[in-house]
């Protein structure tokens, strides 16, 4: 049986002064999934990503990454990872800190030689590869962090925040380098406070605060459907709200669009008597949460 | 073992050394103090500057600045400067600005955002902060090497001066630096402050020198205390051994024993010196003349040579058209009289004196002299002629003592005409100058060496300092192992 590339079980960790960070993590994340941490700043996704790299010590519970206990330094060498707010040395050129974290990664001299002009490319600063970091811009750097995480070809990648910073070119063309990863079966696991991003790329979700975890579950059921029908309208009547009068449900108007919480029978019925007014319908489709409607819902409940 | 995790943090550290830009003013630094070895000449009686441009003669330098005087000015003066450039100015200006240099090796790596990118990585903690340390070693290495090769480099070619024992001073450069570099990596790490790393090494620095000259300071006051009594006492009827009179710690109060524990626990900075020295002559050539009480003699003046001795320990001649013209021999015997005591340098010569007076062959009175030999030692020199056959030879004799329990004399006979009477007397100084003696020891200096007791010895005084280094780096590693980043 393929060991899950995270497994976490009562994970606990308490930080001198007795903050609480985590407080009894149950996390299990498949090989090949691109799994999602979600959670308000504070939430404790940064320290969970950090046991599990043995950045943080003095931990209780179980946390195991591809099957070895967390915290051993030779499972990292299967493992990529980007740090939040990373700082590369700025003494190094991109191409030296390609090289250099790729051997320390376990990789060999000649092979990392050889990856890294493709990965220099891959991330659009083949042109600087040989200028030191400290001259990089903070997207440059984001992009070099990324490529000395990939160098060593990990099985488990961890992005903190891997758009930090990127300009939109930038983050499409990391969403797309996610997802190439994703087709040759690597794990992929991302903190990100954008969930527009996280929505786009994610098998998986995990919602966190105060350092639990409140919901786990796949995109599409953190998406769940709300019971609410959304119409759009071409060139709505001047009096389409005396119109609607005659309808039961009252939709709420807004410009175009109407939103009205309606069943399919009550749905065919409102569109009846809009039709019958003489209102074209542009669209009809069922009212979805976001995740971010659906995140920001979850820790609201819970902080309440 | 993963070669190429290895190679690249060696990799990374030297990387970091070359783009740091204070290593780069070391350098250029090192290199304006190597040049000017190319551009001077050291001479036998004078040093030239600027090929010829500038000279000054030896015997113009204020003798109480450095006793460049004697026979062996250029080798003096040479070792003086090189003391000058490799002790005070690397040795310890050298050192601090270095301590500065790599202070904030550590720190930064424990900076958040660099912390989380290096200690990700499949390398142990303790991996990662002996790489920073091998880091500051190799820098130091570098500027020591550049250093002390061009300096090397500049005497050879300008001066013709070869003394590759010198370049032992590269080893003990690195060596000092590595103490404190551990107590900075340590601090570093404790506090993740560069200016704390700077400043806490930079007190211990002064501190271990502290310590370490008071504690040399009062054991050359006691050591040279014992050897005024032993002095004294060899003029008197007899004499009993000082060390008996209380041992060397002197005893003391609370003031001294803390002294002493401090410096027993501290690194002997001072040291760093000394090995320099005793690794220095531990690659100079076989001596002239060695024997087991420790005297040696590695020249011998130009134009004599080792001839064979049945009844002296070594004779020197030197030779005019196959003819002897001059001989020294040197013999030893026990000071001590068969009946305990010791028997002076003084009575020796005043008994030598009181029997060529009453002698047949001897023309004239003979002459007392005393020849100072440097530190305690002097000479007691007796000067005669002595008529053989239809020539007139001019003799003199030197005594001067050994470790207490030996006497030794320098014959010297000669031929009238071979040089003058004063000449004579400074031809065997210059000889008797190049003698290396034990010495009374009586100071640290002298004392210390790789085989002399714990308390001098200098094995014991790098482990302790190395050990007091690896002390610092395991209290760094204890901490690091423990940080959360």
């Amino acid at each position: 049986m393929t060991e899950p590339s995270v497994r976490a079980r009562g994970l606990e960790k308490t930080f001198g002064g007795g903050f609480r960070a985590l407080a009894g993590v149950d996390l299990e994340v498949g090989r090949g999934q691109v799994f999602g941490l979600l959670g308000p700043n504070g939430a404790g996704k940064t320290t969970l990503i950090k046991v599990l790299l043995g950045l943080v010590v003095g931990w209780r519970g179980e946390a195991e990454l591809l099957g070895v206990r967390a915290g051993n330094a030779h499972v990292r060498r299967r493992v990529g990872y980007l740090p939040e707010s990373h700082r590369l040395p700025g003494y190094l050129t991109g191409r030296q800190v390609i090289q250099l974290f790729g051997m320390m990664s376990g990789a060999g001299a000649a092979e990392v030689r050889a990856r890294a002009p493709k990965l220099l490319g891959e991330m659009g600063i083949a042109g600087f590869a040989d200028a030191k970091v400290r001259t990089y811009s903070k997207g440059m750097q984001q992009r070099l962090g990324l490529a000395q995480a990939l160098v060593h070809r990990p099985e488990l990648l961890i992005l903190d925040e891997p758009t930090d910073g990127v300009d939109p070119v930038g983050r499409r063309k990391i969403r797309e380098i996610v997802e190439g990863l994703k087709r040759e079966g690597v794990t992929i696991f991302i903190n990100s406070h954008l969930l527009m991003e996280v929505e786009l790329v994610c098998d998986r979700v995990v919602i966190m605060d105060k350092g639990r975890i409140l919901r786990e579950g796949s995109v599409a059921e953190l998406t769940a459907e709300t019971g609410a029908v959304r119409l759009v309208l071409h060139e709505p009547p001047e009096d389409l709200a005396r119109i609607l009068e005659r309808s039961p449900l009252k939709p709420a108007i807004s410009g175009s669009t109407l939103e009205v919480a309606a069943g399919i029978a009550e749905t065919n019925e409102l569109i009846d008597l809009l039709r019958s007014a003489g209102v074209r319908i542009r669209s009809v489709e069922p009212r979805k949460l976001t995740l971010e409607e659906s995140f920001i819902d979850l820790v609201r409940k819970e902080r309440a | 073992m993963n070669l190429p995790m290895y190679r690249a943090l060696l990799l990374d550290a030297t990387y970091q050394v070359l783009d740091n830009k204070m290593f780069r003013l070391l350098v250029l630094l090192v290199l304006a103090l190597v040049v000017p070895f190319f551009l001077i000449q050291f001479r036998e009686t004078d040093v030239s500057a600027l090929f010829g441009l500038y000279k000054f003669a030896y015997e113009t330098v204020p003798p109480e600045l450095f006793d460049w005087g004697g026979p062996h000015a250029k080798e003096t003066a040479i070792q003086d400067v090189q003391e000058i450039f490799v002790e005070f100015l690397a040795g310890s200006v050298g050192t601090l600005f270095c301590i500065a240099a790599t202070a904030f090796f550590m720190p930064d790596m424990l900076e958040k955002g660099s912390a989380d990118t290096a200690f990700s990585k499949p390398v142990r903690r303790g991996v990662l902060l002996l790489a920073r340390y091998v880091s500051g070693i190799l820098f130091v290495a570098a500027l020591a090497s550049v250093l002390i090769f061009g300096i090397y480099a500049g005497l050879r070619l300008a001066s013709g001066h070869h003394d590759p024992g010198f370049l032992w001073s590269i080893v003990t450069l690195v060596y000092l630096f590595a103490i404190f570099h551990a107590v900075s990596i340590m601090v570093g790490i404790l506090t993740r402050s560069s200016v704390t790393a700077i400043l806490a090494t930079l007190l211990l620095f002064v501190f271990c020198a502290t310590v370490q000259f008071l504690w040399v300071a009062r054991q050359n006051y006691l050591l040279r205390e014992q050897v005024v009594f032993a002095r004294a006492d060899s003029l008197l009827d007899g004499e009993e051994d000082p060390r008996a009179r209380g041992g060397e710690s002197g005893g003391g109060g609370p003031m001294w024993a803390a002294l002493e524990v401090a410096h027993h626990l501290l690194p002997k900075t001072m040291d760093a010196d000394v090995i320099a020295r005793k690794l220095r002559l531990s690659l100079e050539p076989d001596p002239e003349y060695a024997d087991s009480t420790g005297l040696a003699i590695r020249s011998v003046p130009e134009g004599f040579e080792r001839a064979d001795a049945a009844e002296s320990l070594a004779v020197w001649t030197a030779m005019e058209n196959g003819v002897e013209v001059a001989r020294y021999s040197l013999g030893r015997e026990s000071r001590r009289t068969p009946d305990g005591k010791l028997r002076s340098t003084l009575v020796a010569a005043r008994e030598l004196a009181a029997s060529l007076a009453t002698s047949a062959g001897v023309v004239g009175a003979p002459v007392e002299v005393r020849l100072d030999l440097g530190g305690l030692t002097r000479t007691r020199t007796v000067l005669w002629e002595e008529r053989r056959g239809a020539e007139v030879a001019v003799r003199a004799r030197h005594f001067f003592s050994v470790k207490r329990e030996w006497m030794y004399e320098l014959g010297v006979t000669a031929q009238p005409g071979w040089l003058d009477a004063e000449q004579r007397t400074a031809h065997a100084g210059s000889f008797l100058h190049g003698f290396e003696l034990p010495g009374a020891e009586s100071s640290y200096a002298e004392r210390v060496g790789f085989g002399a007791e714990p308390r001098y010895n200098l094995s014991l005084s790098i482990a302790t300092s190395l050990g007091f280094a690896a002390l610092a780096l395991l209290v760094g590693w204890w901490r690091l192992a423990r940080l959360d980043f």
